[in-house]
């Protein structure tokens, strides 16, 4: 029975505006505006829930469904109830300085010890300066020195003594010392002293050769005297710098006596400071010349004050939560943290200090999302991202060192542990292609968060459409929308959603089509956004980006492109593809020729045999000869040479959704009857002639409406789409209102034959339970032709053999 | 003692200087006095020939300090390193005036250090002495480590008997004061204990309104062990007195300083 035009109702499913229960958006306070999905929710409540290694997650969908606004929200919401992770700080390691130490501390007191590291400098240069200065340190000082100098002095006098003794005196040369005799407390010349008796001169020298070896032994001692004393004063120096420092340091540690870990730090400093005292002495800090040039320490004060610093790469706030964190670049340097450094004298130096944090330090104990597509692009960022969370440590190592392209003495900073849950987002085939490629993967991110690119169309989901669509107004500062402009969007979003019980979830679309409807409502001078708005943002969009299709329309109207909307033809349909340029879809119709001879039983695509036809449109072709073979002439053999193609179509062809209109083009040709022109077919099929669903349906409808409106008149065109596809009818406007007239018709269509009936206005016919179809249908007419073809070759091959259909009867029994 | 004598400015002060460590540390702590007094320091090397002529010894060695090698003493060798060492003390002037900014002359003297010294400075107004040549401390370390951080301001002492010389160096002292960060403390010199009180007023009559500033001690016995036991226990780290003090007089000057441990700067 050949089915009826659809109504005018069935092509478009309006919203009832009653259900939002609102007039206008002003009516709705609502921050968020989430399109929530429930089953997506429910597995990131799963993942953030269990905390086993590699139950991280990734999020799955496609772009602009508000993936990543769903999930921060839901993390968000958690990360508040869930305690604050610790800061973490790097300090100097006072036992090896390219390993700077990581310390734990409490929330919040991070930022307490750095101002407490440098508030002990200040207090130790007075401290230590008080100390050095004071009279107990000189008085000491001094007495040992006195006692170094008497202790030489009293030797060097013993030997003046004793040299006095022998008339004999000690004299400082400009290098040294020497012994000389004296008469009446005058040194002697050579010529005294050679006037001086052989005796005389015999006993003074003796003298001075004695002297002179007591000179050699106390001169022996006296570097070991020195010595001794040095070491006097440096362990008077460590103990006065010790009691200087003892206060500051005691104190501090009182305030930080629950943590062992900064106890133990300042230990450290406290035998660091011991050790460089010399450094907090004022002296210590003039400017060195360099090459004539003085150097000016920085601000941050003398280099060596550097290594009391405490580098507060993780802070925290005491009551903020678990951190959330989104990085939007997810270069290895941005997730591990990196070193920096700074030019001084034409040379890169580093300390720790200049330890950076990366994104990874920052979602510690708390969430890290990542767009995973960026994360892939970003060289070694998702390789580091894995070892690191395999490893449960941040370790913060450059480029250069992990692919060894440098090799100088650079920081190791102590790893610090990683407790982070990471939410990758990306398209499906992208997480489809890691579980594929990658074996990490699966064990590193084992929750899939599958997000749904359709939402159900009911009146719970159109309220949450009419509330997303109150947040975008607040957050933009729209104008407020009336409820008609939100039936409208509702509207847009069913025909985005190529479905009119279903909503797309494809929030972005949405958000733009919003904000231009505002901005055309600003255009006409209304307060409020109505539908009128909305339907010029809608409009507005397919202008902006319906250039091809125009040229289409345009050639097809000129003759250049060859399409009939009228008349009937054999061999020939007007099928209709839908063309995807950037965000815009239209569809298009497409004329598609059948020829038929005899052969043996191929039916060659001609699309295929240049390579432009894709592999699923190949295999609607060979459906096409399954359903052929399984349902005529039965008992011969299929001796049919046909072909088909798309004409004037020179890009590929891919998707089954043609199959129909072939097989249509096909039967047509094979029964010798003409099909109607005035009608465009879609649909795919099996091999048991039933038409299956395509997609596009509205697209491409409007194409074939647009076509027909070119050409003119419209006068009793239609579309055949396969019944499956009018529930997903959203058609525009002028397309309903031409069905309405009667000018154009829809035919919903489940079978070959209810099409064919419609396409050549003669029945399909239903094989009687003699096995033959009602003569003259369409159904007999292509067996006969088969049979007749079969014969034919039957002949052909055997010139003298009797009639065809009694040897082929025969052939068939014997196979039996 | 007369306004004028007290008005009159220093214009030129000498201090001797010979290779040993401890002229060098006499020679920063005069050049900060020249600066505050706004007067030309001269620099007087005494090349002591006494040293030279024991050259002519061959059996006397020479002990180097540091190295403690030995060496048999070489006039001219001694000569080149006592030119080497004048060399040196003339940098040294040179930098210590520059940076304070006054004028500096520099000569080398040589002679018999023991009887001629004094007398190559007399035309100075302020004579600066310490331990030189054979008189200089046997010990040749360095200055004290305490010292480094040490930022209190030097002590001088000025030894006051009362007499003109006495309150001429007592004026350059009270001046020093106001313009340069020292403290002063005048070691009174009383013929007779019952001239103390006396002699303390006519001191603080002269220093005027910083009198209270500064401390007075009276020497109990006018005696050089009693003098140097009070510089050495009050840390005085200068002495000005005038030419004509006994101390000088009493014994032999070199013995003097061997004995207070400290720079004379004598005044005229």
């Amino acid at each position: 029975m050949t089915p009826a035009p659809l109504p005018p109702s069935a092509l478009y499913r309006h919203c009832e505006l009653d259900q939002l229960g609102i007039e206008t958006t002003a009516e709705l306070e609502i921050d968020d505006g989430l399109i929530v999905q429930e089953r997506a929710i429910e597995a990131i409540q799963f993942g953030i829930g269990i905390h086993h290694a590699g139950y991280n997650l990734f999020a799955l969908g496609p772009s602009g469904t508000g993936k990543r606004a769903l999930i921060h929200s839901v993390l968000q919401t958690r990360a508040r109830q869930e305690p604050v992770p610790p800061d973490w700080c790097y300090v100097f390691n006072f036992s090896d300085a390219h390993r700077p130490r990581a310390l734990r501390l409490p929330p919040g007191k991070g930022a307490v010890l750095k101002r407490d590291m440098d508030q002990l400098v200040e207090d130790l240069h007075r401290a230590i300066q008080g100390v050095f200065e004071s009279d107990e340190y000189r008085t000491r000082t001094q007495a040992v020195e006195e006692e170094l100098e008497e202790r030489q002095e009293k030797t060097m006098g013993e030997i003046r003594e004793l040299a006095k003794q022998k008339d004999v005196i000690l004299l400082q040369t400009p290098t040294g010392f020497t012994l000389a005799p004296v008469r009446d407390g005058k040194p002697l010349g050579p010529n005294e002293f050679h006037a001086l008796p052989q005796e005389e001169r015999a006993r003074i020298e003796q003298d001075i050769d004695s002297l002179q070896a007591e000179m050699r032994k106390a001169l022996h001692q006296m570097p070991l005297w020195k010595k001794h004393s040095d070491e006097q004063i440096e362990a008077l120096n460590r103990e006065m710098a010790s009691a200087a420092i003892q206060g500051p340091i005691e104190t501090l540690a009182q305030k930080y006596a629950e943590l062992a870990a900064v106890l133990d730090y300042l230990s450290q400093v406290q035998a660091d400071v011991v050790e460089h005292f010399r450094q907090f002495l004022p002296n210590q800090d003039k400017p060195q010349p360099l090459m004539g040039l003085w150097i000016q320490p920085g601000a941050e004060g003398p280099p060596w004050h550097h290594r009391y610093r405490v580098n507060v790469i993780l802070g925290h706030d005491e009551d903020g939560g678990a951190p959330v964190v989104y990085a939007d670049l997810p270069a290895h340097h941005q997730l591990v943290g990196r070193i920096e450094h700074r030019a001084h004298l034409g040379a890169l130096e580093t300390d720790f200090t200049m330890i950076r944090a990366g994104v990874l330090h920052q979602a510690n104990g708390g969430y890290l999302i990542l767009d995973a597509l960026k994360l892939l692009l970003q060289p070694f960022a998702y390789e580091t991202l894995k070892r690191l969370i395999q490893a449960g440590e941040i370790r913060i190592e450059s480029l250069a060192q992990i692919t060894s392209l440098i090799s100088t003495l650079s920081l190791e900073p102590e790893p610090i542990p990683l407790d982070v849950k990471v939410v990758l987002i990306g398209e499906r085939h992208l997480y489809y292609l890691l579980c594929e490629l990658d074996p990490e993967f699966g064990e590193l991110f084992k929750v899939a968060v599958d997000f749904d690119d359709r939402l159900e169309r009911d009146g719970a989901s159109q309220r949450v459409y009419a509330r997303f669509i109150a947040a975008e107004v607040r957050r933009a500062g729209l104008r407020h929308f009336d409820r008609a402009a939100i039936g409208r969007i509702i509207e847009q979003s069913a025909r985005l959603a190529d479905d009119n019980e279903r909503l797309t979830s494809h929030m972005r679309s949405i958000g733009d089509l919003v904000r231009e409807s505002d901005y055309w409502a600003g255009v006409a001078g209304r307060a409020i956004v109505g539908s009128l708005d909305v339907q010029r943002a809608i409009d507005a969009q397919i202008e902006r980006a319906d250039r091809i299709s125009r040229r289409l329309r345009e050639e097809t109207r000129r003759g250049t492109i060859l399409i009939e909307t009228q008349g009937a033809r054999i061999g020939q349909v007007n099928g209709l593809a839908v063309m995807q340029l950037g965000g815009y879809a239209f569809g298009h119709p497409s004329r598609i020729t059948a020829r038929v001879r005899l052969g043996e039983g191929e039916v060659i695509d001609i699309e295929r045999e240049v390579k432009l036809g894709g592999p699923i449109h190949s295999k609607g072709v060979l459906i096409l000869q399954g359903f052929i073979a399984g349902r005529y002439a039965l008992d011969y053999p299929l001796s049919l040479s046909a072909s088909l193609v798309f004409e004037q179509s020179y890009g590929g062809i891919e998707g089954d959704s043609a199959s129909s209109a072939e097989l249509y083009a096909l039967l047509s040709a094979l029964a010798e009857l003409p099909i109607n022109q005035s009608f465009a077919v879609t649909g795919s099929v099996n091999q048991l002639g039933e038409v299956q669903a395509i997609g596009g349906v509205n697209e491409k409808i409007e194409g074939f409406f647009d076509t027909c409106v070119a050409r003119g008149p419209l006068q009793g065109q239609g579309v055949l789409i396969p019944a499956a596809n009018v529930k997903h009818l959203m058609l525009r406007a002028d397309v309903r209102e031409a069905v309405a007239r009667g000018q154009f018709a829809i035919y919903p269509v489940s079978s070959i034959d209810e099409g064919i009936e419609i396409l050549t206005a003669t029945p399909a016919g239903e094989r009687a339970a003699t096995g033959e179809f009602p003569p003259e249908t369409v159904n007999a007419r292509v067996e006969r032709r088969l049979i007749a073809f079969s014969d034919r070759l039957r002949e052909l091959s055997n010139p003298g053999n009797d009639g065809p259909a009694e040897h082929a009867s025969a052939d068939q029994g014997d196979h039996s | 003692m007369s306004s004028e004598t007290q008005r009159r400015p220093v214009r030129r002060i000498a201090v001797a200087l010979d290779a040993t460590p401890h002229s060098l540390g006499g020679l920063a702590l005069v050049a900060g006095i020249a600066a505050a007094l706004n007067a030309e320091i001269e620099g007087v090397f005494v090349e002591d020939t006494e040293l030279i002529r024991l050259a002519g010894l061959p059996f006397l060695r020479e002990f180097r300090a540091v190295t403690r090698g030995e060496s048999l003493l070489d006039a001219e060798r001694l000569q080149r390193e006592l030119r080497a060492a004048a060399r040196q003390v003339r940098a040294q002037l040179e930098r210590s005036a520059t940076e304070l900014g006054i004028a500096w002359s520099f000569r080398i003297w040589r002679g018999d250090l023991e009887a001629e010294i004094l007398g190559a400075a007399h035309d100075a107004e302020l004579f600066a002495l310490g331990r030189l040549g054979r008189f200089a401390p046997l010990a040749r370390r360095a200055p004290s480590r305490a010292a480094r951080g040490r930022t209190t301001d030097p002590l001088v002492g000025v030894l006051y008997d009362g007499g003109e010389g006495a309150e001429r160096v007592l004026a350059i002292a009270a001046e020093l004061m106001m313009r340069h960060p020292v403290k002063l403390i005048i070691l009174l010199q009383p013929h007779h204990p019952e001239e103390a009180p006396a002699l303390h007023r006519r001191a603080a009559e002269q220093l005027g309104t910083i009198a209270e500033q500064v401390r007075m001690v009276t020497l109990a016995q006018d005696q050089p062990e009693d003098l140097a036991a009070t510089v050495r226990g009050c840390a005085i780290d200068l002495l000005i007195l005038a030419a004509h003090n006994p101390i000088l007089s009493q014994t032999q000057v070199w013995t003097s300083l061997e004995h207070l441990g400290c720079p004379l700067v004598i005044g005229r």
